[in-house]
């Protein structure tokens, strides 16, 4: 079953907070912690500067190709060979991704909740509506995160204010972290963790009115900004020793901190059921990418059955970690480089030629 | 020595088996129904009145149905004679209809033949002659095929055969007793109107008829089965509703091969878009008022004869949630309303399954004090949490089912039974614990508060999936059940329309609150989702005396 219908600018957006929602949940800000120190909120906005300039040159370029991804840009530059190519590059990144994420996320609830639950037990839990969801399409996608889209703001928006009377302002001291460097230098882990900017490549085609993709992509970069920014200051804030641990779901340890009252004084369970709405709707999102986009590389007719062999590999590449160690070393290691060499390297390289090709050809 | 005679007796003379053994025959797929292959339903009307008879005869076995009134009778035109038939339903037609407006003015001698002589054909000038001057009902068809007094017939029509005519006249003296215009019983409202649909068709058209005043209603007729067929009435506004969904909804209809059916009921298992999925995909309504409104929205109704309840084509999510008295208040007591729905419609699907999840894996949810006595209550209690809740919610269902059956006059027995049954005899028994009955009542007060009868059986049966879930896995098992079956509803389409409209797709950020409604001058636009062919429903300044006033 394979849903071509498009998406709206709403529907859109709300899939690109998920993403954005998703990588804050996962701990990502602990990944510019580390490397920027107290200094990581000017980072993350110099980050959100920097990327805005480059979401401003990828809808640029992609004004040139109606209805194009990156797929079909390097099909029009370098044929059918090149488009394999970034598609294999792509599935990749989608799939490592998720692999990372849906180990790093059922290992943490393992720890949290189910200590006595086997683990591949709640990956295959995870996995079920996923793979529903998934298989009915985009739109089936689109219209289950929208639902839970609003509760997951307003999740995230509580837990900031909540948290907002355990803030000591001093502790967002020395302000330039581990050195100017370091914080006005994006690093790799830091670009990385704007992982909204790969959707930018693909979404184009999905949408109803392609005049709102560049509209989108800047809100989307904003709000990762915002999102980022609030997150990481709010942790700061917060705790003294956040820019030296490894905490897992470092904002669960802020849901810890909210209390209603006397009556409710530990809900953290309630923000982690949203969490994983949130997370299910963006492993949708990327299962369905995937398989579309095999899809597009072997010329197949529908992404419906697909899904079922991708959510196979899932399974088996995020079984592949040892622990959640493994999954953060390798997120270090090897994932912020093969990120930041598709998206702002391969890809942009590939969308710059083409855009030359095409407006060479016009001219 | 006497037992031993009689074995020898029993063994040598014919003894036949006492005990009456009637065994359906199974092989009955072979023996052939002589008098049903002779009657041919499209064969057309003879012109010899004995043929006719015959044909009637055996279509209708006379001979053996007791209530089929074959009335020969002889007219008389320009002193030429003509043999006629009377055909109809003892207890469907009217006998003073019949005696006085038809056989009155046909048996008397008819002289006034000014017609005939004009004419030279004597076949049409009869014809015309008796449908122009003897008939004097408003309501009066020339039919050519059996078929098609069949269906007046069984109506409630009468068919009149004139020999050398190979038409009939279908004659509409329906005289059936029906049940009158009522209260509704299961959609009631305090205000708002007080009249329900009936079993009678034509009755539920001429209340919708009364209630729009506008020559744009269309009350187009089909009809459904082959064996039985149901008289069914496809209503809509012309100007409003949308073509594609009229024509999807005939199509529907006209493309149903079942031998017979009974109920609006079936028809919306028959028609509806995916059978698979419990919700409900169709309105069904006994309030007239209702599918008034509906119909103005620009959907389309169905009524079916014998049905006292209308079905409303496209029927999304939230239409379920919302009670005909919404649009009889105002906007500020609707949506509290509304409000108090949608809790009530969130526990009755999700409660009991919560509940088992707080109490199998996350218990620090709960307040340490309210913890203990938790606790504390289920200290006596041998069984595990699960076992728990399903004995208590089957008992709960049980007794609803029981109220539903009981007779009137012992219905309050159920109540104490009930009472007691879920109540302190239960917890007396260490069977349950006290918290556990107030999760169950409170679930099973909620789900009354669901408006919809079809929808409160889907959250009556998907509860029970969410406290699995909730039992195998917590919180997260809930999200995953709540996340796959919103999928699933995105994915689902009532006659076009997405299930979860307007919310998803969301087309614009009004949407997202349209489950509220909007003070009554504010309701401009239809719904989105029904693509009407005219979008607005009212002017941008409906209350133009106050704009004129302030100005």
């Amino acid at each position: 079953m394979d849903n071509i219908d498009k998406i709206g600018k709403i529907e859109a957006l709300a899939l690109l907070i998920t993403v954005i929602n998703n990588a804050i949940i996962i701990n990502l800000p602990s990944a510019i912690l580390n490397t920027s120190g107290t200094g990581s909120w000017i980072n993350i906005i110099v980050t959100t500067i920097l990327l805005l300039f480059f979401t401003l040159l990828i809808c640029k370029f992609f004004k040139l190709f109606i209805s194009c991804d990156i797929l079909d840009v390097s099909e029009f530059l370098g044929k059918k060979i090149l488009k394999i190519i970034v598609g294999v590059l792509y599935i990749f990144l989608f799939l490592f991704v998720s692999a990372m994420y849906l180990r790093y996320f059922s290992n943490t609830l393992q720890i949290l909740y189910y200590n006595d639950t086997p683990l591949v037990f709640l990956i295959i839990l995870l996995l079920i509506p996923i793979v529903i969801t998934s298989k009915y399409g985009l739109k089936s996608i689109s219209g289950t995160n929208l639902v839970f889209v609003p509760i997951a703001i307003i999740a995230i928006i509580t837990l900031f204010i909540t948290s907002s009377k355990d803030f000591v302002w001093q502790r967002i001291f020395p302000i330039l972290g581990h050195g100017i460097t370091e914080t006005f230098v994006p690093q790799f882990s830091n670009l990385s963790i704007f992982n909204v900017v790969a959707y930018f490549f693909f979404i184009k085609p999905f949408l109803k009115s392609e005049d709102n993709f560049k509209k989108i992509s800047i809100i989307s970069v904003l709000l990762c900004g915002l999102f980022l920014t609030v997150s990481v200051l709010s942790l700061l804030m917060t705790f003294s020793f956040i820019a030296q641990t490894d905490e897992n779901l470092s904002l669960h340890l802020l849901t810890r901190l909210v209390r209603f009252g006397k009556f409710l004084q530990r809900i953290d369970a309630i923000f982690v059921f949203i969490w994983i709405l949130s997370s299910l709707s963006f492993l949708s999102l990327n299962l369905y990418l995937v398989a579309n986009i095999f899809k597009k590389i072997c010329n197949l007719k529908s992404t419906g059955e697909l899904v079922y062999p991708f959510s196979g590999f899932f399974l088996a590449s995020c079984m592949m970690f040892k622990n959640i160690a493994s999954v953060e070393s390798t997120f270090q290691n090897f994932y912020c480089i093969y990120y930041s060499v598709l998206i702002f390297l391969i890809s942009f390289l590939v969308l710059l030629f083409g855009y030359i090709k095409k407006k060479t050809k016009e001219s | 020595m006497n037992k031993f005679k009689q074995k020898i007796k029993d063994f040598l003379l014919y003894n036949p088996n006492k005990n009456y053994n009637f065994i359906l025959s199974e092989n009955n797929m072979n023996v052939k129904d002589t008098t049903s292959s002779s009657f041919l339903p499209d064969s057309k009307i003879f012109s010899s009145l004995d043929k006719n008879i015959d044909y009637l005869n055996v279509q209708y076995n006379s001979l053996i149905n007791s209530d089929i009134i074959l009335r020969p009778f002889v007219i008389t035109i320009k002193d030429k004679s003509f043999n006629a038939l009377l055909l109809g339903i003892d207890g469907m037609i009217s006998s003073e209809l019949t005696n006085n407006f038809l056989l009155r003015p046909l048996l008397s001698t008819n002289k006034d033949d000014s017609r005939l002589q004009i004419n030279n054909n004597i076949q049409i000038s009869v014809e015309d002659f008796i449908f122009d001057k003897l008939l004097p009902q408003n309501t009066v068809k020339k039919v050519t095929k059996f078929s098609e007094v069949a269906d007046g017939v069984t109506g409630g029509d009468c068919a009149l055969f004139i020999d050398t005519l190979n038409i009939a006249f279908v004659v509409d003296v329906k005289g059936f007793e029906s049940r009158g215009i009522d209260n509704p019983k299961n959609e009631i409202v305090v205000r708002g109107s007080q009249e329900a649909f009936v079993e009678k068709l034509r009755t539920n058209t001429s209340i919708l008829r009364r209630l729009i005043n506008s020559p744009e209603l269309i009350v187009e007729s089909t009809s459904v089965g082959t064996v039985s067929k149901a008289k069914v009435a496809v209503c809509y506004m012309k100007n409003i509703a949308n073509s594609s969904l009229i024509s999807e909804v005939k199509y529907r209809l006209n493309n149903i091969d079942v031998d017979y059916v009974v109920s609006s009921g079936n028809i919306e298992q028959l028609i509806q878009d995916n059978s698979k999925i419990a919700f409900p995909q169709m309105i069904a309504t006994e309030r007239p008022d209702k599918a008034v409104n509906h119909l103005l929205e620009g959907r389309v109704v169905i009524l079916v004869n014998g049905s006292p309840y209308a079905l409303i084509a496209p029927g999304v999510f939230i239409d379920f949630l919302s009670s005909p008295e919404d649009l009889n208040l105002k906007h500020q007591y609707a949506n509290l309303l509304k409000i108090i729905r949608f809790i009530a419609t969130f526990i009755t699907l999700l409660f009991p399954g919560i509940y088992i999840a707080i109490m199998n894996f996350h218990s620090e949810l709960v307040p340490t004090s309210l913890l203990f006595t938790i606790a504390a209550s289920r200290n006596s209690v041998p069984f595990p949490v699960i076992f728990e809740i399903i004995l208590m919610e089957i008992s709960f269902e049980l007794i609803r089912e029981a109220g539903l059956r009981i007779p009137t006059p012992i219905g309050p027995t159920i109540g104490i039974i009930g009472a007691l049954v879920l109540g302190d005899a239960a917890v007396s028994a260490n069977l349950v614990s006290p918290v556990l009955i107030i999760v169950v009542a409170i679930t099973g007060i909620c789900s009354f508060a669901i408006p919809d009868f079809s929808l409160n059986f889907t959250f009556r049966i998907y509860k029970f999936f969410y406290i699995f879930l909730g039992y195998i896995a917590g919180l997260l098992g809930i999200a995953i059940g709540l996340f796959a079956q919103i999928a699933i509803l995105c994915n689902l389409r009532s006659f076009g329309a997405p299930y979860l409209a307007p919310y998803a797709p969301l087309t614009n950020l009004k949407s997202a609150i349209s489950y509220f409604i909007p003070p009554i001058w504010k309701r401009e636009n239809r719904s989105d989702f029904l693509n009407t062919k005219r979008p607005k429903e009212q002017a941008h300044i409906s209350r133009k005396w106050n704009f004129f006033k302030t100005n």
